[in-house]
């Protein structure tokens, strides 16, 4: 990019800086459509030109109601993180439609399976427009209608112990979204072999577990004791799951992965929380 | 008497037309017991089992030796996403 460039995106930034605030703000704000001029008058992405505003303390405006919560440098540092989510189901929809709209900058989505129909009672990306469609890709299109800045690496396959490595490399964080434990352990072993933190989640019926694993951690081991015990079973779990149940643990998943990345925060390392909706009973266990 | 309440989700459970999805067993043991004791006294679904967990607090594994009347809970292993 040419210094004109750069005097222009800093003059058109500058604008908005001069413009008076809004009544319900304290500070400056961008629009989508303010972002997207900018970004093409400098040849940027919009990922670029947000983290351009927000260095200059201006807010975009899709994340006005993160501010107090979540500070303007912190804001910059979920859109330079990327994470990758493994599975696109129940958990996984509901975390990738919660990080995409929390601004995280690059999303990794993963999933070899298709929508079908029960699995319109519970996984937030299915629809019956979009049944025997790969869930992934459905997930990288979700991603583009609610947050364009954001890119998306999709991989439309289930994970193997050879394939996980080049999906993860290179990712902050890796969410756990998948629907049996020997995938997850095969995850584990990769998280732990490319240093990379791992958020594990897991549900059934009403209930639903969480914790935070980082990769000198004992993690799942201390969660189902040795891997050695799950072999992966045939396609068609008739397990039962409820929609608020993968929706909440989702959350749990998704405010555990913001702490991770913004280093802050009480984190469920080495811990387990263990949730009942049915008896409204929660407990967080110290993990060995 | 050591009394033991045992929670049991209705999948671990060797009795599936009780009805709820928590059964409860009121148990009494005149000697420290194991919770593997426990568990096979009461044909709980191995199978399935996940946490064990003491007074709402303790995460134990089946080893563990039983002293004092407790809570002892179970859970089912979750694996669905």
């Amino acid at each position: 990019m040419g210094n004109k460039n750069i005097m222009n995106i800093a003059n058109e930034l500058n604008k908005i800086k001069e413009k008076p605030f809004d009544k319900e703000n304290d500070f400056s704000v961008i629009s989508i459509d303010e972002i997207k001029k900018i970004a093409k008058l400098g040849n940027l992405s919009l990922i670029d030109v947000e983290i351009a505003a927000l260095k200059k303390e201006i807010m975009p405006e899709r994340y006005q109601r993160n501010y107090a919560t979540i500070s303007c440098s912190e804001q910059i540092k979920l859109l330079q993180s990327s994470v990758a989510v493994i599975g696109c189901g129940g958990l996984g929809g509901n975390i990738i439609e919660l990080l995409a709209r929390l601004g995280i900058g690059k999303l990794t989505l993963v999933d070899g399976d298709v929508f079908s129909e029960n699995n319109l009672n519970r996984q937030l990306l299915c629809s019956e427009k979009n049944i025997n469609r790969n869930k992934a890709e459905t997930a990288a299109e979700r991603i583009g209608q609610i947050n364009s800045s954001i890119i998306t690496r999709t991989y439309p396959i289930f994970i193997d112990s050879v394939s996980i490595h080049e999906i993860i490399k290179g990712t902050d964080l890796v969410v756990d979204a998948l629907d049996n434990i020997s995938d997850r352990f095969i995850l584990e072993k990769a998280c732990k072999k490319e240093k990379i933190p791992f958020i594990f989640g897991a549900v059934e019926g009403l209930s639903g577990q969480v914790s935070t694993i980082f990769p000198q951690d004992k993690g799942l081991e201390s969660i189902y004791g040795p891997s050695k015990r799950y072999i992966k079973k045939k396609k068609g779990s008739r397990i039962s799951v409820v929609s608020a149940t993968p929706a909440l643990i989702a959350s749990f998943q998704v405010q555990e992965a913001i702490k991770v990345l913004l280093k802050r925060g009480t984190i469920l390392r080495k811990k387990v929380l263990l949730v009942n909706l049915e008896d409204l009973d929660i407990n967080i266990l110290e993990l060995d | 008497m050591i009394k033991i309440k045992l929670i049991v989700p209705k999948l671990l459970s060797n009795n599936q037309s009780m009805k709820g999805n928590n059964h409860i067993f009121n148990l009494e043991y005149k000697q420290p017991v194991t919770v593997d004791q426990v568990i096979k006294d009461n044909n709980i679904n191995l199978h399935f089992l996940g946490f064990m967990i003491l007074n709402g607090k303790k995460n134990v594994n089946r080893a563990y030796q039983i002293e004092q009347s407790c809570e002892l809970k179970l859970f089912i292993v979750m694996c669905g996403g």
